[in-house]
């Protein structure tokens, strides 16, 4: 029987099955592979705050290193609701991580702040995106950039000023409070920016609360 | 034989210089800017499309009988669709460093204008074997370019090469020397400028030269 490719049916027919036979091979693909995905981004974030708190650890003593050194709890937030963070002790030193999240120029950035015992200096940052553009607004998650908040104060006084990121190589030289941002990637320097005063400032209710308490 | 066998070496070759995708047919422009900032990217993406252009043209040629002719281009573009969120899936599950190192740009494969361009103009009307052929061709083809592109962007953008610094540092103004990274290779227009300038150099040489336009 000679078929007439041209014939709405045929059309309809070969349509519908294409699409069946696509979505139902993309369908097991996901599935299949869903859990094994859904491990590699444990494992990433867990890698992460164990990198925030000083150490560095193999892929595969991930689960371990962090079973032994990290524990996550609960705090209260500013709308009364409650938010994670995680506290960790590498070499007797205790480390206050809080996530935060935001969003960069093409979709979300996030990373971990590890703060000293003080709440207000930073020890590490990590941070992340899901695509910024490679060279210049990705360049948040590259060590160079990184490296620029160890050691930078949150806190003036009592005051929550965050970290602003400045324009122009060594503009923020000297300043606890201002890192350089990335040329080519000013959007994304500023999602920083935002993403950590504001996730901050849902934790400041509890975070001026430990404050007080030690400085007592 | 020995006829089909020179016949495929030069679709294979075809597309490497006379023939070129990106500097010649002037398709996939827009990716080969964006991703061409640094080397590592470059390469990463030039790998994946070399694997779905070969795939995306076989399966084409495979299916080219029977696809009705009026809705070929949606059929395309499902294969592509398809082979495009399959390497994704895959790379997430195998190889996450990889794919975390492309981000966006295993999705934007699928927009790619040398895909579709391909698998319209050959893999419809030819056999699988050169249909592969030709496809993964073109994707070498185009990542000659984006690498050449990355080369220079990395080097005279940031002074390094596969993230690895070349220039020294004591070289660059801040550290008492006399040299600055350009920042314009960093932004895409600089990557246009470029390709501008392949394209003019490629055109120039003798065995070119019936590209030039009248």
């Amino acid at each position: 029987m000679k078929v007439n490719k041209n014939s709405s049916v045929y059309i309809i027919v070969y349509a519908t099955v294409m699409v069946v036979v696509v979505a139902a091979v993309l369908a097991i693909c996901a599935m299949v592979l869903q859990p094994i995905q859904n491990a590699n981004v444990e494992r990433e974030t867990k890698g992460a705050l164990l990198t925030v708190a000083g150490m560095s650890v193999a892929t595969e003593e991930i689960e371990k290193a962090y079973a032994e050194n990290i524990t996550e709890v609960q705090v209260a937030a500013s709308d009364g609701g409650s938010l994670p963070l995680y506290q960790s002790s590498v070499g007797g030193r205790t480390l206050y991580i809080i996530p935060v999240a935001g969003s960069g120029l093409w979709g979300p950035v996030w990373g971990y702040v590890a703060l000293d015992g003080d709440w207000s200096t930073i020890s590490a940052v990590v941070f992340d995106h899901k695509g910024e553009t490679p060279g210049l607004g990705a360049e948040i998650a590259a060590p160079v950039f990184m490296d620029q908040f160890v050691g930078k104060q949150l806190f003036e006084g009592d005051n929550l000023v965050g970290i602003t990121v400045l324009k122009g190589a060594g503009a923020s030289q000297g300043n606890p409070h201002a890192v350089d941002a990335i040329s080519g990637g000013t959007i994304t320097s500023r999602a920083v920016e935002t993403m950590i005063r504001t996730t901050l400032e849902e934790y400041k209710p509890y975070i001026e609360k430990q404050r007080s308490n030690g400085n007592d | 034989m020995g006829t089909t066998k020179s016949k495929n070496w030069q679709y294979f070759l075809g597309p490497l210089s006379k023939d070129n995708p990106v500097i010649v047919q002037v398709l996939g422009i827009c990716s080969a800017l964006a991703v061409t900032a640094q080397l590592k990217p470059a390469f990463v993406m030039t790998l994946s499309v070399v694997v779905v252009t070969a795939f995306a043209n076989l399966i084409m040629s495979l299916l080219r009988k029977g696809v009705p002719g009026r809705i070929r281009i949606i059929v395309q573009l499902v294969v592509i669709a398809f082979l495009v969120i399959l390497v994704d899936q895959v790379l997430k599950a195998f190889v996450y460093d990889v794919s975390k190192q492309l981000s966006v740009y295993v999705g934007l494969i699928i927009t790619n204008c040398i895909l579709m361009g391909r698998v319209e103009a050959f893999a419809l009307s030819n056999k699988p074997w050169p249909a592969l052929v030709d496809g993964a061709a073109n994707g070498v083809g185009y990542g000659i370019i984006l690498l050449m592109l990355g080369f220079v962007r990395e080097l005279l953008g940031s002074g390094s090469l596969w993230g690895v610094r070349v220039i020294p540092d004591e070289w660059y103004i801040q550290n008492g020397g006399f040299y600055a990274n350009n920042g314009l290779m960093m932004l895409p227009p600089m990557a246009l400028v470029l390709v501008g300038i392949i394209i003019w150099v490629h055109r120039s040489s003798k065995s070119n030269k019936d590209l030039i336009e009248k």
